[in-house]
C-alpha cells in the first residue's frame, strides 16, 4: 500500500463525515418490530455457534466496506468490530486511546513515515488507537481516553471525534447503503454518573451518517446473545469491562431487568496503583500479564490484585441481589438460570471461581444453575451485537 | 386464522415473553400492543382467552380495556399487573358483571399463565355442567379460597 495511504484514507473520511453532519442527514426510525422474535432467534443461535476468529488491527490496514450486517461494541479500553464470514465471526479489535502532540512539519513527517493513525483538529494531532499506545510509551506518559466509566463524557468535545476516529479505522461505509448494524450500549448506571441516552445518540448519528441503519442492543444483552442459545436465551449476562460491569437478565430472550456498575479494569488498576505506589498503566501490564486468583499472592501488588478483586466481585454480586429483589419487572422463574461472565476483567486465571465461590454468601431471588466464562470474553460484546445485527437486517 | 387466545400489553418484554412462552406451549396467540388494535382483534376472533396487562397502564387505558373486556362474549379475562393496576381496574369494572375472569399480581408469572390457560381450555371442551364446577374448583384451589 502506498505510504500514508492510510492517514488520507481516515482525514478524508473524517471531513466527509463532518460535511454530512452539517447537512443533517435524518437518523432512520430504529423501533424493531417485535413481532418478528421467532425467527430472529433462530437465525441468531446458527450464528452464535460459529467459532470467533479474532485479530487486532494492522497498522496500515485499510478499513473495509462490509458487505453484511456488522457488529460493534465501543467499550471502554476497545472498539471491537465483527462480521459474519461463511465459517466463522471475524473480529477487529482498535485500542480506545488517543494521545495528542502539537502541529508541526517534523511531526507529521514522522507520524506519515511510521503509518501512524492521526488526524489533526485545531492545532494538535490526535494519535488514535494502538499507535497511541506506543507513542506515550515512547514518550513515558499515558494515553487519554474518549471513555470514561462507559459513557462518552457530555463535556468533553474531541472525545467524540477521536472515537469517530477509532471507529473509522476499522469500518468503511457499508458496500450497500442502509447496512444494519447493531452497536452495544451500556445498562443505566445504578449509582447514576453519566447520560447512556447521549452516547447512544452520539454513535447513532455517526453511524447514520456514515451509511448504515444503527440499532443498538444492551451490552449485558450480547453476552446472553452470544453465550446462552442453548439455553433459550434465559440467564444473567454479566460483561466485566475497563470502565464498567454490564449486566442483564434475560428470559425467552428479552432483557427483562438491565443496569451497570461504573466499576472495572480501570478501577482495579488505579485502586491497586495508588495502594502500592506505581502507575495504573504499569499495574494495568501486570495484571494483564500474571495475575492468577487462585494461588495466594505472593507479593505487595498481588496483594492488592487480590483485595481489590474481591472487593469488585462483592460490590457486583451485592448489587445483583439487590437489583433483582426490589425490581419490579423480575419475573417468576420457576427453574435455575445460568451466568456468563464475560469482558477483559473477568479474564484472570480462576477469576470464575472466585465468582462463584463469593456468591454463595448471597441470596439471589432466583436460583443460578452454574456460573462459567464467556468462549472469547474481549469478543463477546461484538459478537453478540453482530448476531443482533444479523437478525435485524432485512 | 382464528386465534383462541389474545394479549394485550404495551411492554414489549412481558407481552414478548407471554407470547413466545403460550406459543411454545402449542397455543395458537396473538400478541396486540395497541388498544385499539386489541378491540379490533378481540371483535375479529372472538377468543377463548384475553389476557389483559395492565401494568403501569394509564386511568384512560384501564377504561378502554375494560370495555373490550364487556365485548368479549364469555371469553375467560385474565388481568394481570401491579397491585395498584389491578385495584384500580376493578374499581373501574365494578358496575360490569365479570363472571369468568382471573386477576394475578406481580411478579409476572409465565408458566403459571401457560397452565391456567391450558385449564380453561380444556374445561372449554367439557359439557357445560362439568365445566362449571371444574373451573369453580380449580379457581377455588387456585386462589385458595
Ligand atoms: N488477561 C487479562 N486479565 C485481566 N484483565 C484483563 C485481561 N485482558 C484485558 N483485561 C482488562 O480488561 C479491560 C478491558 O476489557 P474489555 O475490552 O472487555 O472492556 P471494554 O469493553 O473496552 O470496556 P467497558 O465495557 O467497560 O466499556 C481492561 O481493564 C483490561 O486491563
Ligand atoms: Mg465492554
Amino acid at each position: 500500500m502506498p505510504e500514508g495511504e492510510d492517514l488520507k484514507d481516515l482525514q478524508e473520511r473524517l471531513a466527509e463525515l463532518k460535511r454530512q453532519e452539517m447537512g443533517g442527514v435524518d437518523v432512520p426510525s430504529l423501533d424493531a418490530d417485535i413481532k418478528k422474535e421467532t425467527i430472529k432467534m433462530e437465525r441468531a443461535a446458527e450464528a452464535s455457534n460459529k467459532p470467533v476468529l479474532a485479530k487486532e488491527r494492522e497498522i496500515g490496514k485499510l478499513a473495509e466496506s462490509p458487505s453484511g450486517p456488522v457488529g460493534l461494541d465501543v467499550g471502554t479500553t476497545h472498539i471491537v468490530i465483527a462480521k459474519n464470514e461463511t465459517n466463522h465471526i471475524q473480529t477487529i479489535t482498535q485500542l480506545n486511546a488517543f494521545f495528542t502532540i502539537p502541529k508541526s512539519k517534523f511531526a507529521k513527517k514522522i507520524l506519515s513515515n511510521n503509518d501512524i493513525l492521526y488526524y489533526e483538529l485545531d492545532e494538535l494531532f490526535y494519535i488514535i488507537g494502538y499507535s497511541a499506545d506506543n507513542f506515550a510509551n515512547m514518550f513515558n506518559t499515558n494515553t487519554r481516553r474518549s471513555i470514561k466509566k462507559g459513557l462518552i463524557s457530555t463535556d468533553e468535545k474531541e472525545g467524540i471525534s477521536v472515537i469517530q476516529a477509532a471507529v473509522l479505522s476499522l469500518l468503511n461505509r457499508p458496500k450497500r447503503f442502509g447496512e444494519t448494524i447493531c452497536f452495544a450500549i451500556p445498562g443505566e448506571p445504578l449509582h447514576g454518573n453519566g447520560s447512556v441516552m447521549y452516547h447512544e445518540s452520539i454513535i447513532k448519528r455517526f453511524l447514520s451518517h456514515m451509511g448504515y441503519t444503527p440499532i443498538s442492543i444492551n451490552e449485558g444483552m450480547t453476552v446472553v446473545l452470544s453465550e446462552l442459545s442453548n439455553e433459550d436465551h434465559t440467564g444473567i449476562g454479566i460483561s466485566l469491562g475497563g470502565g464498567m460491569c454490564n449486566i442483564c437478565l434475560s428470559y425467552l430472550s428479552f432483557p427483562v431487568i438491565t443496569y451497570s456498575l461504573q466499576l472495572g479494569g480501570d478501577y482495579i488498576d488505579s485502586m491497586v496503583g495508588q495502594s502500592v505506589g506505581e502507575p495504573a498503566t504499569k499495574i494495568k501490564l501486570i495484571k494483564e500479564n500474571e495475575l492468577d486468583l487462585s494461588s495466594e499472592p505472593k507479593d505487595r501488588i498481588m496483594t492488592a490484585f487480590h483485595i481489590f478483586y474481591d472487593d469488585l466481585i462483592n460490590k457486583l454480586i451485592e448489587s445483583l441481589q439487590r437489583v433483582l429483589s426490589s425490581s419490579d419487572q423480575m419475573p417468576m422463574i420457576a427453574n435455575a438460570i445460568p451466568i456468563v461472565l464475560s469482558g477483559g476483567t473477568a479474564m484472570p486465571k480462576s477469576f470464575t471461581e472466585r465468582f462463584m465461590k463469593t456468591l454463595k454468601n448471597y441470596r439471589l431471588p432466583v436460583e443460578i444453575s452454574s456460573v462459567r466464562l464467556a468462549d472469547d470474553p474481549l469478543n463477546t460484546t461484538a459478537k453478540g451485537a453482530l448476531i443482533m445485527a444479523m437478525t435485524e437486517a432485512e | 386464522m382464528a386465534f383462541p387466545v389474545i394479549i394485550y400489553s404495551a411492554d414489549k418484554s412481558r407481552g414478548g415473553i407471554l407470547h413466545k412462552i403460550l406459543k411454545r406451549n402449542g397455543l395458537s396467540t396473538l400478541w396486540e400492543n395497541q388498544l385499539s388494535q386489541t378491540q379490533a382483534a378481540v371483535l375479529t376472533h372472538h377468543p377463548e382467552i384475553f389476557i389483559a396487562d395492565i401494568k403501569n397502564a394509564l386511568k384512560n387505558e384501564i377504561v378502554f380495556l375494560a370495555n373490550i373486556c364487556l365485548k368479549l362474549q364469555g371469553a375467560f379475562l385474565i388481568v394481570i399487573g401491579g397491585s395498584v393496576d389491578i385495584n384500580t381496574f376493578e374499581k373501574q369494572v365494578s358496575e360490569l358483571v365479570l363472571e369468568n375472569n382471573l386477576r394475578l399480581t406481580d411478579p409476572l408469572s409465565p408458566e403459571l399463565i401457560v397452565s391456567k390457560v391450558k385449564e380453561v381450555l380444556s374445561l372449554r371442551e367439557k359439557p357445560l355442567q362439568a365445566q362449571q364446577t371444574d373451573l369453580e374448583i380449580d379457581l377455588k384451589q387456585f386462589l385458595k379460597l
